[in-house]
């Protein structure tokens, strides 16, 4: 099917070519889904903002290097992670980071007060649980879960192996499941 | 018994091939231990699947675009940045040189301060096609202020 929707590969070139109304669309098109990421990544609204930003910078500033292969997606992701690294690298202490909840953040799913009461603490413990998930399993779920990347992706967004990428989200996952029953244990 | 706990994500998020798939799913069908251990992650899987954070604020466009297509890092990083980062770079040594030089034994601290500021603010008159000449004008006016301040 033919639409009438440039693909990331063909407004890169453009971009390249430092051609604006091409730059508005990416960013516009991609600038959710990396603030989700930054977000994720970093517990903090206000400095996801601030990479969000500095990722699509980096973006325009690497265009013209930028090789068309498909893998638009894990590239783009792959300067907003080496921001986020590099950002948490400088807090020094990777442990602190809580996530801040916005009352936006929880979209209102549940049939009445109570269910929604229910499900927004579930979310803010799950949310709280994956703050504290080590850097590279966090990064690993996140660009899975959440942003929709194939292992495949992600490998390359990671620049790690696909087996490694598998194990992560793994790990993860257990880290969470142990996190979310350990504060269910009253003390 | 092989487990199968380390392919359940794999399976959840449909990454294993057909015959990991089948490998696996049999496996599932003779281990309740492992039963119990997909149920668990496919909930999980579920309930991260809920609450993706879906902040949405003002698009950050015009930001980028200042910081890009009007100047800013677009002029200094931009396809022929590495030029014009050594041309700072190079009027900046050579400030330096002509400080050093200069009567009077040198530059101070606080003067070098005073003209490096002066220097980077004056990117942005590179930008606009002043060039080196209007970078070395700036360069020798603030040198010139600093020396007068000398006891």
């Amino acid at each position: 099917m033919v639409t009438g929707t440039p693909d990331d590969d063909a407004l890169m070139a453009r971009i390249a070519s430092k051609e604006e109304a091409a730059f508005r669309l990416l960013v516009l098109r991609w600038e959710p889904q990396v603030r989700a990421f930054l977000i994720h990544m970093l517990g903090s609204v206000e400095e996801a903002e601030d990479l969000v930003q500095d990722t699509f910078v980096q973006v325009f500033g690497r265009a013209a290097g930028y090789r068309a292969e498909g893998l638009f997606k894990s590239w783009l992701f792959r300067i907003a992670g080496n921001l986020a690294r590099s950002r948490l690298r400088r807090r020094k202490i990777l442990g602190w980071v809580r996530f801040e909840f916005a009352e936006h953040d929880l979209a209102a799913h549940g049939p009445g007060p109570d269910a929604d009461l229910e499900r927004k603490q579930e979310a803010e413990r799950l949310h709280a649980a994956i703050a504290r998930l080590p850097g590279r399993q966090k990064e690993a779920l996140v660009l899975h879960r959440f942003q929709g990347l194939k292992y495949q992706e992600v490998a390359v967004a990671m620049g790690v192996t696909v087996p490694a990428v598998e194990s992560l989200i793994q790990r993860s996952l257990a880290f969470l499941r142990t996190a979310l029953t350990d504060e269910e244990v009253p003390r | 018994m092989n487990h199968v706990h380390d392919r359940l994500a794999a399976l959840a998020a449909g990454e294993l091939t057909p015959a990991e798939t089948d490998r696996v799913q049999r496996h599932l069908d003779e281990c309740a231990a492992c039963r119990r251990e997909a149920a668990a992650q496919a909930r999980l899987w579920e309930q991260l699947g809920e609450t993706v954070a879906a902040v949405a604020g003002p698009s950050v466009w015009p930001a980028v675009r200042e910081r890009t297509i009007d100047g800013g890092t677009g002029w200094f990083y931009g396809p022929v940045g590495w030029a014009r980062r050594g041309l700072a770079t190079a009027a900046v040594a050579a400030g330096l040189l002509l400080g050093i030089m200069a009567p009077g034994g040198g530059i101070a601290a606080r003067e070098t301060d005073l003209t490096t500021v002066d220097l980077l603010l004056a990117e942005s008159s590179l930008s606009d096609g002043t060039g080196t000449a209007g970078l070395a004008g700036i360069w020798l006016e603030a040198g010139a202020a600093g020396t007068e301040d000398q006891p």
